[in-house]
């Protein structure tokens, strides 16, 4: 029986033979989650290997109906590869909202955009922000209305990477954390679910007021420049997953929420520092 | 649910009558959507269904799906057509004829087969004698043939129609370059010569068949192949490409099937239109086919040819649907190539896919050497 999957605004089935998915599932997601549905938008699958790949080195497949965008990768890293593969599923397929490549969290309805490659420090900030009273939106995805220019929220679990994920662990020793995915192409991998209320609060979208390309660098500075709007036009649309496929509509949307918005780059180590920076002067 | 909402039939009766559309059920759709988008016709359908007014009415998350693959083909269009200002300009002056073909050509001539219809490349046509100019120039325009080994690169110049897809290094567009429209080994090529007349100019000086002929095409395409994995699409495009359409309309169609030596793939084509989506012909135009085209009494082949003209996602397909594609495939293959140089063909294949896997993927790959890296830079393989 395949499992529903309600992950406002997008809902999926999935079918899985992996032990290890279903139970890090149930640690990570709330069990509103898995209410059944009126409409699934995308069936996926997890599943080993078949035949002789279920004896040795056993390998996991993902699956969006028919379709295998990825080469398989080890079994332990089956959970991880589900969390990437319903981004790919999003990404390749909605074109009803702006995607962008960030990391989205808001105080008070007023969203700010994290926007940046991996390594930039963007989950570290995301857990910071999001168990320090800040709604999570999204640790990867942004969901902006192509009308209103809102940013709407995609709960899910935040992915953390190599180092952070013993600085999670230390900060956060109460917070539901997956199973390690040892060595993938990013490294070693953990999910992390968000506290609860972020996940109350996955119908509520917000203004996005601020734009904050990140960049983790030892020692203990943070440096800020601000950014004007074609410098901000440009990074924003490099990190949009449909930018082209919308054409002018993607074009406008990017131009409305850079001129609303206050746009930065940031160079940071200290999260407190960084917190109150943009608590004090964007917010 | 059901499997008889999915079926060939039920899907083309949604498309003659969209307001079926309206008393469709969540769940319903669910599966129906799974079975377009692998099919590739959610796009089709969605403008369809935006045509009549229906697609409004439908549930929002419905609708979102119609409208996620209509978006996304438009850019594909827009795609196709900045490609083919691009190559035509370029490629003037460096071969006689250039002719775009299939999906891309219905784009470009906008017929009523390019509502909402995908391509995952796009198909030109050249004299044989200029391929070699065209390859060469297209190479120095950043196209690149992906890795292929020596054997698939002899398999395409000795006996294919088509020279090995070219990429774009930097928009990732794929191009079959073609010679001819059926494999040289089938011994049924087509005199380009003949095909060339029936060529139409449009907006920045593109070419593509005109629309008789396109529809002479897609038949041998359909028919005079061994791959039906997207043929129901196929199969709608000729529906799209002929209805409504008048008297000199067909008789130019049985004209070009004649001079191309491709009558029979044709009057399949009309049979299966007539019987599947039906079809009907002006009647003075009737008497110019067999009357067995139009004979109702399906025989085993056509319940064979039927099948594999109906969607193969698991949802809608059954055992007779997996030994029909199995058949078709078998009789494309000997269709397109004698039993000698088949078997050849696949004992090739299958020996040496046994033997990489065995000593390693490399082991037939030459070693580079300074002269076939200069001949890299000017010549054939990237």
């Amino acid at each position: 029986m395949p499992l529903s999957l309600s992950l406002a605004p997008f809902s999926f089935k999935l079918s899985t033979n992996i032990p290890l998915v279903n139970s890090n599932l149930e640690k990570l997601y709330p069990s509103y989650c898995f209410e059944e549905q009126a409409f699934t938008d995308y069936f996926l699958q997890v599943h080993n290997s078949g035949l002789i790949r279920q004896l040795f080195r056993k390998q996991a497949r993902f699956l969006c109906d028919l379709r295998e965008p990825f080469k398989p990768l080890d079994y332990s890293q089956a959970f991880a590869m589900l969390e990437w593969g319903m981004n790919w599923t999003v990404a390749s397929h909605e074109m009803s909202f702006l995607l962008v490549h960030s990391a989205v969290l808001a105080k008070d309805g007023k969203a700010i955009l994290f926007p940046a490659p991996p390594g930039s420090g963007k989950s570290t900030i995301t857990t910071h922000l999001a168990f320090n009273g800040w709604q999570l939106l999204s640790d990867e995805m942004a969901l902006i209305n192509l009308k209103t220019g809102r940013c709407h929220p995609f709960v899910r679990p935040i992915c953390l990477k190599n180092n952070s994920i013993k600085l999670a662990k230390k900060w956060f020793p109460h917070a539901s954390f997956s199973s390690i995915a040892i060595d993938t192409h990013k490294g070693d991998v953990i999910h992390v679910s968000p506290p609860i209320s972020c996940c109350d609060m996955r119908f509520e979208d917000a203004e996005i007021v601020g734009i904050i390309y990140p960049q983790y660098t030892a020692g203990n500075i943070l440096e800020i420049e601000a950014l004007d709007n074609s410098n901000s036009f440009m990074q924003l649309s490099n990190n949009a997953f449909n930018f082209t496929a919308l054409g002018k509509i993607g074009f406008d949307t990017i131009v409305k929420t850079v001129e609303k918005a206050k746009s930065f780059r940031v160079w940071h180590n200290n999260l407190i520092d960084l917190q109150d920076f943009i608590e004090e002067e964007i917010l | 649910m059901s499997r008889s909402l999915l079926s060939q039939k039920s899907i083309i009766q949604l498309y003659t009558e969209p307001q079926l559309a309206t008393s469709v059920s969540l769940r319903q759709w669910e599966s129906l959507i799974l079975v377009m988008r692998s099919e590739q016709l959610l796009a089709r359908f969605g403008y369809r269904f935006r045509d009549v007014g229906v697609l409004a009415t439908l549930e929002k998350c419905v609708q979102r799906h119609f409208e996620n693959a209509i978006t996304l083909a438009e850019h594909q269009h827009t795609q196709i057509r900045y490609e083919a200002e691009k190559l035509s300009t370029y490629l003037k002056g460096k071969t006689k004829k250039l002719v775009f073909l299939k999906g891309g050509a219905y784009v470009l001539s906008n017929c009523s087969a390019s509502i909402g219809r995908t391509c995952g490349d796009v198909d030109v046509i050249v004299e044989k004698s200029d391929i070699t100019a065209v390859e060469k120039a297209l190479i120095l325009a950043g196209w690149y043939h992906k890795d292929i080994n020596d054997y698939d690169d002899q398999y395409y110049r000795k006996w294919a129609h088509e020279i090995p897809p070219l990429t774009h290094g930097v928009r990732g567009t794929v191009l079959d370059l073609h010679h001819n429209l059926v494999p040289i080994i089938s011994g049924r090529m087509v005199d380009t010569e003949i095909l060339f007349r029936y060529t139409k100019t449009h907006s920045h000086g593109i070419e593509t068949l005109t629309e008789p002929a396109m529809f002479v095409h897609s038949s041998i395409h359909l028919f005079f192949n061994e791959d039906f994995k997207y043929a129901y699409r196929d199969f709608f495009d000729l529906y799209l490409l002929s209805k409504g359409k008048s008297s000199e309309f067909w008789i130019e169609v049985i004209n070009i099937s004649k001079a191309l030596n491709f009558k029979s793939e044709v009057e399949r084509a009309i049979r299966y239109l007539s019987l599947c989506f039906e079809l009907k012909l002006p009647s003075e135009t009737i008497s110019l086919f067999d009357k067995k085209l139009f004979v109702f009494e399906l025989s085993f082949k056509d319940k064979v040819f039927i099948s594999g003209l109906s969607p193969k996602h698991y949802l809608s397909t059954d055992f007779f649907g997996i030994i029909s594609a199995w058949l078709l495939m078998l009789r494309g293959h000997f269709l397109k190539m004698p039993l000698p140089i088949l078997f050849y063909h696949l004992t090739v294949k299958s020996v040496r896919a046994i033997l990489e896997s065995v000593l390693g993927k490399h082991i037939f790959t030459k070693v580079e050497n300074s002269k076939s890296i200069q001949n890299n830079l000017t010549s054939k393989r990237d």
